[in-house]
């Protein structure tokens, strides 16, 4: 069979020749490519990469069924209207503060949540942070207050970022009201206004 | 000419004959999630499919949905912590999820939806923050319940949205924020549930080594200075569910020096390569919050430095498929 394959490409046209050896170097390609990018694997290696065939082949088969068998559908149009979530107020550490993003430049310490005038309210204090060579955070001397408001019903967000007049990592230490009094790690104290979103007077110390 | 293998959307593992001259694909855009209402995330999706009509967003794409941290509602209820917003459980985080699926196939044109490319995965995401009182038990439980999570959302889908949609999960994997055997715990659980979606690690490599420092032992912070190249190595591929999709936020390329070294440390100990599925970058969210300075990488600088790193460890080079950035939603 394959000599009789072999006499009839010889003997075909120089186009059906190219597409041919074109059939046999394709498949040879990719096993060679495959071979090589594979080698050196461990079995161990070699059964993670076949594990992710297997699942990406699972996720494929659930994702793409058959084009002809799944028209467009009309569209189910948006659920029903729910009204805002009810916005947690108070004071938390960081166990709600701290998982603001990384890479941002600021590590949180404490959070303090609240309507005001209607708009959903959380202030994060902290510090501002840079990063090492090895991308690893490292807290500089100036504090960082972060005011986050969100609109309930639509909520569109807005960023607002403020430097406490005093240095180092701030945490918020009480509240009295809508005013914030935050504490630097040396003891010193500065007062945010929640409404007018300011820094009153000076430091002082606690 | 770099030969190289990659995983493509097909399913299977094949050569990657290309180099990265290949050009980037279009961004879509990940989103940090302060809410669970249903309408908003319908509306993010929506938007999202509009985009995908208009040309900006690609049409085969991945959008990370990050709901904060990992909480515990009640004995029976895992969920997350929306950032600073009240906490939601996984029922919550799965409907909204479900309803940004929907929002997206139903703003594509009919021509879109039509369209066998048009396809978008939509990763269910959450950080490796866990309460100081977890113990691994409850920290691998957590990671089983996120993967019912996904496996529910996938159940819903009917069959034309199964045609166009897939959710996976998503881990925001810090070292900076849990032991490694913590962020094992919780990748085991979700890898041990018998749906095996897959998840795609979002996170960092803080420590961790680049071309000219460092060592395979030196991953981590001051905080949990334990970690090794081959603990991020095994949440990120090592995992059978595990898909790296790293932060490349630098813009002095130290992140993607890091991820394709952790990428050669798999090689080097007879593993596979990191088969990234695309660089996530923030510049959104930092333009939200004022600016990050050098962290602020655009996607286009966050897929070249990957490109350029990966081409400077050819054992290491594979085709991405998505790029990725992400910012704070915002109707």
């Amino acid at each position: 069979v394959v000599e009789s394959l072999r006499r009839k490409i010889v003997g075909a046209p120089k186009s059906v020749r190219w597409g041919a050896a074109l059939l046999l170097l394709v498949p040879a390609v990719w096993l060679g490519v495959a071979r090589a990018g594979d080698s050196g694997l461990s079995p161990h290696g070699r059964e993670i990469l076949e594990e992710k065939q297997r699942l990406h082949a699972l996720e494929e088969s659930t994702f793409l069924p058959p084009e002809e068998t799944v028209p467009p559908s009309p569209a189910a149009g948006p659920p029903s209207p729910e009204p805002p979530p009810k916005w947690e107020e108070g004071l938390f550490g960081r166990e709600r503060a701290a998982d603001f993003p990384t890479g941002m430049a600021y590590e949180f310490e404490s959070v303090w949540t609240q309507v005001i005038d209607g708009n959903y309210v959380a202030i994060y204090t902290g510090v501002r942070v840079t990063y090492d060579a090895l991308g690893v955070e490292q807290p500089t001397d100036s504090g960082a207050v972060l005011v986050l408001t969100i609109e309930p019903t639509t909520w569109e967000q807005g960023f607002a970022v403020f430097d406490p007049p005093i240095e180092g990592p701030v945490k918020i230490l009480k509240v009295t009201g809508h005013q914030l009094t935050l504490e630097s790690a040396s003891g010193e104290t500065a007062v945010f206004d929640a409404d007018a979103l300011v820094f009153e007077a000076g430091p002082s110390s606690a | 000419v770099t030969a190289g293998v990659a995983v493509l959307g097909g399913g299977a593992v094949v050569p990657a004959l290309a180099s990265h001259s290949d050009p980037k694909p279009k961004t879509t855009t990940a989103l940090y999630l302060n809410t669970v209402n249903q309408t908003t995330l319908y509306n993010q999706g929506c938007n999202a499919g509009d985009r995908v009509d208009s040309g900006s967003d690609p049409k085969s794409s991945e959008a990370i949905l990050a709901y904060g941290s990992p909480v515990k509602i009640d004995a029976n209820t895992y969920g997350a912590t929306l950032f600073s917003a009240p906490d939601a459980g996984t029922t919550q985080i799965r409907t909204a999820s479900q309803q940004y699926a929907q929002g997206w196939y139903d703003c594509l044109s009919s021509a879109n939806k039509s369209d066998s490319t048009v396809l978008l995965k939509v990763a269910i995401g959450v950080t490796n923050q866990y309460p100081s009182s977890w113990t691994n038990s409850t920290v691998s439980n957590h990671g089983d319940a996120w993967a019912k999570l996904v496996d529910g959302a996938n159940g819903w889908r009917t069959p034309v949205l199964a045609a166009k949609v897939v959710f996976r999960g998503a881990g925001d994997i810090e070292l900076g924020w849990s032991a490694p055997g913590k962020a094992r715990a919780w990748v085991d659980g979700y890898n041990g549930h018998s749906s095996n979606w897959f998840y795609v690690n979002f996170g960092g490599a803080a420590g961790c080594q680049t071309f000219s420092s460092g060592d395979e032992n030196s991953c981590g912070t001051s905080t949990y200075p334990s970690w090794t190249s081959s603990d991020v190595y095994y949440v990120s591929e090592e995992v059978a569910t595990a898909i790296p999709l790293p932060q490349i936020y630098r813009t002095d390329a130290v992140q993607a020096e890091q991820w394709v070294m952790i990428s050669q440390w798999g090689v080097d100990h007879s593993k596979p390569r990191l088969f990234f599925d695309g660089p996530l970058s923030q510049n959104g969210a930092c333009g939200q919050v004022g600016g990050c300075s050098g962290t602020d990488n655009t996607a286009t600088q966050a897929w070249n430095q990957m490109v350029n790193k990966m081409d400077a460890r050819p054992q290491t080079v594979v085709d991405m498929t998505f790029s990725v950035d992400i910012k704070w939603l915002n109707p």
